[in-house]
């Protein structure tokens, strides 16, 4: 119930943050990076499905941050921003390793220990949901993670994806809807 | 505090050494309004350099004035989209930027079936051929100046993914410039406004997609090398 107000706090303290940091203070980045490391961390993971690039991407990200922090609007949401250069990092570094297969799957063996949504988890184990998650195309798989494990809102979701916030709310939607079905598939006998 | 990755020691060099206080971009329609500079110029420039259109009068001022301005303001729009595109997460997205390409080349039609419809213009013997290397020269040097001043702002956002930026700017740039060159080609045919002029725009958002898969290709670059330098 007292999401929302948590939200809004997190937000305006990362705004805060970020706006000292364009101002000057290494602190700030220092606390940025704190706050935002991990779960960005655990979404480039969630793409990658491979912690080694993972680690390298969230480097390449906060670089970028430093490098274009006078993009950074103070009276936009700073966590749909830092999501947004790690998405396009995700991009460039597939275009680099030329294997951009947004359908790609991974045995099960290599599926990493990324994080699942809550909402699935009511319906299978954490490892089915795992699984499955590995079996959407990256598209679907990062609006998913982005609202519902980072907890990103739709607006924020479709910024970073450079898309409306009508067409990440339909995204996340159907991501959902074929999580259900592979899961359904999983278990029927 | 909750096992976020540490702060690796080079970026905390990088930070320390390169950090300094910077200003926020301001948002991509103002800082198009630097083609509002670029505009009167680019006018004055052609009226200078060739008398006004002979048809001028014909034509009356919507068609003749009212086709720059109109030009000269979807132009304007497709680079404020570029600027918007080079930012993390400011773009309006793909499918709104081809939407307003494809508006932008059907206002370019239509524009040059109402002049034609209005003035026959200065008859020449091949439409096709005459006058137009000269019109698809001068034009496109005029686009080039106002690309160059947007490939700047849009540099200046460190875009990671410059190409489609570049495309719109290219666009945008060469809508202007075909605006401002309206004020000096006498030539109405429908054969010469869309292959000539035309020409120039999609020879400029050509060259904007160069641009732009250049920057995207020198970023990939210098990444590799990071990377290839953290891994030893």
């Amino acid at each position: 119930m007292d999401e929302a107000p948590d939200r809004e706090d997190s937000a305006r303290a990362l705004a805060a943050l970020m706006a000292a940091y364009q101002g000057g203070d290494e602190m700030a980045f220092e606390r940025l990076y704190e706050e935002l490391s991990g779960p960005v961390r655990a979404f480039l993971h969630s793409l990658t499905r491979n912690p080694v690039r993972a680690d390298d991407l969230l480097q390449e990200t906060f670089f970028h941050v430093h490098r274009a922090r006078q993009t950074y609007d103070p009276g936009r949401s700073a966590k749909a921003w830092i999501y947004a250069i790690a998405h396009n990092v995700f991009l460039m570094s597939c275009r680099s390793e030329k294997r951009r297969s947004r359908h790609e799957e991974l045995a099960d063996d290599e599926l990493p220990d990324v994080p699942v949504p809550a909402e699935a988890e009511s319906f299978a184990t954490k490892d089915a949901v795992r699984k499955a998650l590995g079996r959407l195309s990256v598209d679907r798989r990062e609006a998913v993670i982005l609202h519902h494990v980072q907890g990103l809102s739709f607006q924020e979701v479709g910024t970073v994806l450079g898309i409306t916030t009508m067409a990440a709310k339909l995204r996340s939607h159907r991501a959902m809807a074929e999580l259900r079905g592979i899961l359904k598939e999983g278990t029927s006998p | 505090m909750n096992g976020a990755p540490q702060l690796p020691p080079e970026l905390r060099r990088l930070v320390r050494d390169e950090l300094r206080p910077v200003r926020p971009l301001a948002p991509p329609a103002r800082r198009a309004l630097v083609l509002l500079v670029w505009a009167p110029v680019a006018v004055a420039l052609v009226l200078a350099i060739a008398p006004a259109r002979p048809d001028a009068a014909e034509l009356g001022w919507l068609l003749s004035w009212g086709v720059v301005l109109a030009e000269l303001v979807a132009g304007a729009g497709l680079v404020t989209l570029a600027l918007g595109e080079a930012v993390p997460g400011r773009g309006a997205g793909r499918q709104t930027g081809l939407i307003a390409l494809a508006g932008a080349v059907v206002l370019f039609v239509i524009l040059a079936v109402l002049v034609r419809g209005a003035s026959a213009g200065v008859p020449v013997p091949s439409p096709l051929v005459t006058h137009g290397p000269a019109c698809l020269m001068l034009s496109g040097l005029l686009g080039l100046t106002a690309l160059a001043v947007v490939a700047v702002l849009i540099f200046r956002s460190a875009p990671l993914r410059a190409s489609f930026s570049g495309l719109l700017a290219g666009a945008g740039t060469g809508l202007m410039a075909t605006g401002v060159f309206h004020l000096d080609c006498p030539v109405t045919h429908l054969a010469h406004v869309l292959v000539w002029h035309g020409g120039t725009i999609a020879l400029l958002a050509l060259l904007g997609l160069g641009f732009g898969l250049n920057l995207e290709s020198l970023e990939r670059r210098r990444m590799e090398a990071r990377l290839a330098a953290r891994r030893g």
